[in-house]
């Protein structure tokens, strides 16, 4: 019992919950304004019975053009954050609090189980009010749709809440506290990707692919951009499936815990710093020094054609004003040129890491891996725009290699994008035999001369099974039970028989196995030589359940012989 | 009581308090006194618990007092300037603290708000600086503090406000011997309230001694010797701290029993020996210039 009184002061909740009150006030009228308001619109309108009403309300819970709400969820949970912890930043009110007789345990946890309160207050009262608007029947109906927005919103909160108190132990004012705390949200991913960029500009050959950065641990630890996300159904669902907002509030609930930690070592008189702890000014110092340098330095090449000595000079303008910009946030002085001998350093040791980076002590861009070591390799087809295949034969992962020492023999006309389309793009992935990966990209400009090299290896990985049967769809799709013949995006037969849909798809096989290297590409070259036969699609559906069929396109093209002969022969094939 | 030992104190790489040493006793009224910038808010807020020391320590009763609520319980802690919550009454902060304190005297409280004359529907955050001083002082004696605090008490109060609460302290520490602890940058307002005075000056603690001590210690008399040569003789045989002569009349600051020195002099024959008044302020410029801190008028 005891215990438990040292943890809690009446005085102390009390006054937090009463002079924060305002925040769920404000909380709650925008929820009002964001989600009952509409659903009582929809109400008036539509009837009960409707279908569109049920479908209208769980589209205002579902956050379904919820861009308002996602903003409350990121902003409510803040302000709440540096309020609660307002104690620490105010001079007078720091120094009062830690006056009277209560200990630093206390003050800490009544606040901040306050401020919980104050966060969860509207959340429950607006299911309440749903409950009052739907009525019991239409609300159980709307079940899941409400303890899903109810637990992404207590989570997404909850988190952001935690990481602002966080914040708020660490830097001695309420303004920067706001500040920092936005950086954080959106700080994982977005060092990770300029890190990555910058990357791939110095080295040639270094792999990064944008389009994992969505499903990256970065991604995940950045908040702002995950509370977004939550207007994609899509998404949502598979944040839910993963436990990440379960992860989230665990997450928030360890960030507390180590939040009392800084702030029993935190020194009263520390108020007004920037932060609060010295030894973390040199990490913030360096920190902001080497973010802004990057980022600008990216900004910079991007904007002046890929030019690394515009992006060098960037580097060390921006890298000089940014250290002594964050000297002077530091010291709250203007006078910070001493410190000149810190900022010695850093160019020091960048120009060690960026010399090291493009000496290539590593080796890494000369790297390429035995043929033993390989136990696949994925590549794609110079102007090819489907996936990525595995291709595990020796003869293929020899033809690999061969580019790839092509592609570095050339690698001095490197460039960081490609212009006019992704002719000269590769993108090569060893899996090793010891299970490690090497991924490699490169954009090359290079001569005709080169290219009909590559193109000749090339074919000899067109003309393999394995190839085909992981670039051709038609290999990888069973339980077709319906093909419609479409010409200029029109249907102009369909075949629904089994064993006539058999027939065909078994044709098409052999005809893709047949296909030349050279002829890949006829679909888009060959409309003027048969005027409409190649605009051809089949299209086969799978899956077809009650609310959506999904179909894909096969490739077709005129020189399928058998396949043609086949449309032909049973009628199917468009007459002139 | 309090004492605090060798207690040091740095601000990033400010030497804010330098080995600070001192003792106070129960049922006493100590006196810090020092320039702008001396420390004294920083000293204060170690013996309220709220800094923590460097080094050194700072105990009340024998028990460290950083994160010590028990013994908070009895102590308060006049800040130099106010803080209450916003939009809080005068009455909300008091039912505040009455939560908080478990001494706090509610009866005491309604005897000081008749005193001060305090309307308690007002907004603290809207009183002028000198009530706001009031309003602190009835919270701070509501606590019923065994040990009381204050941070420059009587800056902005008008005179009868200050007479109130002089009268108000010292019944106190008559009655329930509170210890009270007070700083100020005035010597001469604090001279006929404290038993013991400290000076700060730069974070050091130059003097701590005792008011009773330091009037009956050192003495500034006028004299004139008969024989006019021996005043030399007779300037070596007491402990001089300040000399200075106008005409035939030599005026002298002297440490010492004042029975030895009359003594002494009266050997010489002096054809006038006058004891002359000191206010406290003098006493403390000549025994800081006894160790060698020069205070000059200084002029621009």
């Amino acid at each position: 019992m005891k215990s438990k009184i040292k943890l809690f002061n009446k005085a102390i909740f009390k006054s937090t919950l009463k002079l924060n009150m305002w925040v769920p006030i404000l909380n709650f009228v925008l929820l009002f304004l964001m989600m009952l308001m509409p659903i009582m619109a929809q109400k008036m309108l539509l009837k009960y019975e409707d279908q569109d009403y049920l479908g209208a309300v769980k589209n205002i819970i579902n956050l379904s053009n919820g861009e308002f709400n996602i903003l409350v969820l990121l902003i409510i949970p803040v302000i709440l954050g540096a309020v609660v912890t307002r104690f620490m930043q105010n001079k007078l009110q720091n120094i009062h609090i830690h006056s009277m007789p209560i200990e630093k345990k206390q003050i800490y946890t009544t606040n901040v189980i306050a401020g919980f309160i104050l966060l969860i207050i509207p959340i429950i009262i607006n299911i309440f009010g749903m409950l009052l608007i739907l009525g019991p029947s239409v609300f159980s109906q709307c079940g899941n749709e409400i303890v899903s927005w109810t637990y992404i919103a207590f989570s997404l909160e909850f988190l952001i809440f935690a990481l602002t108190i966080m914040v708020g132990t660490l830097i001695g004012s309420s303004l920067m506290q706001t500040i920092f705390t936005y950086i954080l949200l959106v700080f994982p991913v977005g060092i990770y990707m300029l890190i990555q960029s910058t990357l791939k500009i110095f080295i040639i050959g270094y792999a990064f692919k944008e389009s994992i950065v969505e499903s990256s641990l970065a991604m995940k630890l950045s908040i702002l951009p995950q509370t977004f996300m939550v207007e994609s159904s899509y998404l949502r669902e598979k944040n839910m499936t993963e436990n990440l907002y379960l992860i989230y509030i665990l997450v928030a609930i360890v960030i507390t815990i180590i939040s009392y930690f800084i702030y029993k070592a935190r020194k009263v008189e520390k108020t007004g710093d920037i932060v609060v702890f010295r030894k973390l000014n040199p990490i913030l110092k360096y920190g902001i020094t080497f973010c802004f340098m990057i980022a600008i330095g990216m900004i910079v090449y991007a904007i002046f054609n890929e030019s690394m000595t515009h992006m060098i000079v960037a580097y060390a303008v921006t890298s000089f004003v940014a250290y002594f910009l964050a000297e002077m946030l530091i010291r709250k002085s203007v006078r910070v040129l001493d410190s000149y001998k810190g900022y010695l350093v850093y160019v020091i040791v960048m120009l060690i890491i960026f010399a090291g980076i493009k000496m290539d002590i590593t080796g890494f861009e000369n790297r390429v891996p035995n043929i033993g070591d390989i136990s696949k390799v994925s590549y794609t087809l110079i102007s090819d725009y489907s996936n990525n295949v595995e291709l595990t034969t020796q003869e293929n992962k020899e033809a690999v290699l061969e580019i790839h020492n092509i592609i570095l023999s050339e690698k001095a006309h490197s460039k960081m994008y490609s212009r006019g389309g992704s002719k000269n793009y590769f993108d090569i992935e060893y899996v090793l035999k010891n299970g490690r990966k090497m991924s490699r990209q490169y954009t090359l400009e290079y001569s005709s001369e080169t290219q009909k090299e590559i193109e000749t290896i090339e074919k000899v990985i067109f003309a393999s099974e394995e190839y085909k049967k992981q670039a051709y769809e038609v290999f990888d799709k069973e339980n077709i039970n319906w093909i419609g013949i479409t010409l200029y995006g029109e249907e102009i037969a369909h075949i629904s028989k089994k064993e006539e849909i058999k027939e065909l798809i078994d044709l098409m096989r052999k005809d893709t196995l047949l296909m030349i290297y050279e002829q890949r590409m006829k679909e888009s070259q060959a409309t003027e030589k048969i005027k409409f036969v190649n605009e051809i699609l089949i299209e086969k559906h799978v899956e077809q359940n009650e609310n959506y069929e999904r179909s894909t396109s096969l490739y077709y093209n005129d020189d399928f012989k058998n396949t043609k002969e086949w449309l032909i022969e049973h009628n199917y094939y468009p007459k002139s | 009581m309090i004492i605090a030992k060798n207690l040091c104190k740095k601000f990033d790489d400010d030497q804010i308090l330098d080995c600070i040493n001192m003792n106070v006793k129960k049922g006493s009224i100590y006196g810090i006194i020092g320039p702008n910038g001396a420390g004294k808010t920083t000293l204060l807020n170690h013996l309220a618990g709220v800094y923590k020391e460097d080094s050194g320590e700072v105990k009340i009763n024998d028990q460290d007092i950083y994160e010590n609520a028990s013994t908070k319980q009895s102590m308060a802690y006049m800040q130099d300037e106010i803080y209450a919550y916003p939009q809080y009454t005068i009455k909300n902060m008091a039912n505040f603290y009455k939560e908080m304190y478990t001494n706090w005297n509610e009866d005491r409280y309604k005897k000081l708000k008749e005193i001060f004359d305090i309307n308690d529907k007002k907004r603290i955050t809207k009183l002028s600086k000198g009530m706001k001083k009031q309003v602190a002082f009835c919270f701070a004696l509501s606590k019923t503090p065994q040990i009381l605090i204050m941070d420059e008490p009587i800056d902005g109060l008008d005179p009868i406000a200050r007479k109130k609460l002089w009268n108000i302290v010292i019944d106190d520490v008559a009655k329930r011997e509170m210890t009270v602890v007070i700083s100020s940058h005035n010597l001469k307002e604090l001279e006929n309230m404290c038993d013991t005075i400290l000076i700060l000056d730069k974070g050091k603690s130059i003097i701590e001694k005792s008011i009773e001590a330091l009037r009956t210690d050192v003495h500034k008399i006028q004299f004139v010797l008969e024989n006019q040569d021996q005043e030399e003789e007779l300037l070596n045989e007491i402990n001089i701290i300040n000399s200075e002569k106008s005409g035939s009349i030599r005026i002298v600051v002297v440490k010492g029993e004042w029975n030895e020195i009359e003594e002494k002099i009266n050997k010489y024959n002096p054809i006038l020996l006058d004891r002359l008044s000191l206010t406290l302020e003098e006493v403390f410029i000549y025994e800081m210039e006894g160790q060698g801190y020069e205070i000059k008028n200084q002029t621009i």
